[in-house]
């Protein structure tokens, strides 16, 4: 059992690493904060596979892991880090997108994110991310339409944010 | 730009592009190592709650044994009952633990009631943990007490001085408690209960 759940959890962390790694980034301000919520959304993450029964799907199960940690995540608990390096990091060099302004954007765009109340964030970053109403609102909790009318508010939220980056609100 | 064209355009170009540089191995290393520390963690908080009160049990049976005083079995009493009772308490808190196929509100829910609880707890310190051992104690003194009142004041005077104490020491303890509910579980309580009602309320307004 101890083998399969390494290699679950290593494929799971290889295939659904960049939505974890947009989650933290969207919850977590400082890098630290963003390695402490990353280990934890792991370590929920590992125990959670026993519990997987299949049932959902992986990125829907995975999305939930992430957002029920990220958001009650509690920043003043102490911190579970050992290492003072980095266990997530992205290099320059990795980056494909080498566009200058596509990075601005992007910063800007988290940064935006970061300053939304909670549950605006995981419904924006869901969004971005390309789920479905249907699957929103099932990782959510909450129906449909609450979904449509949240999200609705979230954007409006963020455009504003983004001072006149969004023009279609 | 549209947000289309910032999901489409950026984002999810962004998304796809990125590669991640994760050691795998260490991470791995690193959840084993925070599991064993989250689950010694639990064990040594229960540890530290139920079994404290379950050796100062222990302690007033042997010394009620040893000097057949039945005053002594009173703390004893307190000891078991606090002892049992945060075990039952723990039992089913555990059960209550948010699950991973929870939805974010159901989560928030379980969190928030988890949170409420340990306020309950904590504001009710005086009558589960520190009354019971308070009333145990206080009895133990006043049968000493009674067995030396025709002996010079001394022994009297020591029992007083320990009872005052007592006091000090239980209203410190209290207020202690107080203090952790107003700086860290109020917050808390109140940001689970923004978050819920952020995700539950309609909105019909908009």
């Amino acid at each position: 059992m101890t083998a399969d759940l390494e290699t679950i959890f290593k494929q799971w962390l290889g295939e659904y690493q960049g939505l974890l790694y947009r989650v933290v980034r969207a919850y977590g301000n400082t890098a630290e904060d963003q390695d402490d919520l990353f280990q934890e959304i792991c370590l929920q993450m590992w125990l959670s596979i026993p519990r997987f029964e299949g049932k959902a799907k992986v990125s829907t199960w995975i999305y939930r892991v992430a957002l029920n940690t990220a958001m009650v995540w509690n920043r003043s608990e102490k911190s579970r880090r050992k290492h003072r390096e980095r266990l997530i990091t992205i290099g320059p060099q990795q980056k494909t997108s080498d566009s200058r302004q596509s990075e601005e954007i992007i910063g800007r765009l988290y940064e935006a994110i970061r300053k939304l109340p909670k549950v605006d964030t995981s419904l924006v970053l869901m969004y971005l991310d390309g789920l479905g109403y249907d699957e929103m609102a099932q990782i959510l909790g909450i129906s449909e339409n609450n979904v449509g009318v949240k999200l609705n508010r979230a954007k409006k939220q963020l455009a504003r944010l983004l001072g006149g980056l969004i023009d279609d609100i | 730009m549209t947000f289309n064209e910032l999901q489409k355009n950026y984002w999810q170009k962004d998304a796809a592009a990125a590669k991640l540089a994760i050691d795998s191995d260490m991470l791995i290393r690193e959840v084993r190592r925070n599991k064993e520390a989250f689950e010694s963690s639990i064990f040594w908080r229960d540890f530290r709650e139920a079994g404290g009160s379950l050796v100062i049990a222990v302690f007033f049976l042997y010394q009620g044994m040893k000097f057949n005083l039945w005053s002594l079995y009173l703390p004893a009493l307190a000891g078991i009952f606090v002892g049992v009772f945060m075990i039952v308490d723990r039992v089913i808190q555990k059960k209550k633990l948010p699950k991973p196929s929870d939805s974010l509100a159901g989560c928030i829910r379980i969190s928030l009631a988890q949170v409420e609880h340990q306020i309950w707890l904590l504001r009710n310190v005086l009558w589960w943990y520190l009354l019971p051992f308070a009333i145990g104690i206080a009895l133990f003194w006043g049968h000493i007490a009674w067995q030396v009142r025709n002996d010079s004041g001394t022994g009297l005077m020591f029992i007083g001085g320990c009872f005052v104490g007592l006091i000090f020491l239980y209203t410190g303890i209290y207020y202690l408690n107080q203090y952790a509910v107003r700086k860290g579980l109020i917050p808390r309580k109140e940001e689970l209960e923004a978050m819920l009602k952020s995700i539950t309320n309609d909105n019909k307004a908009m």
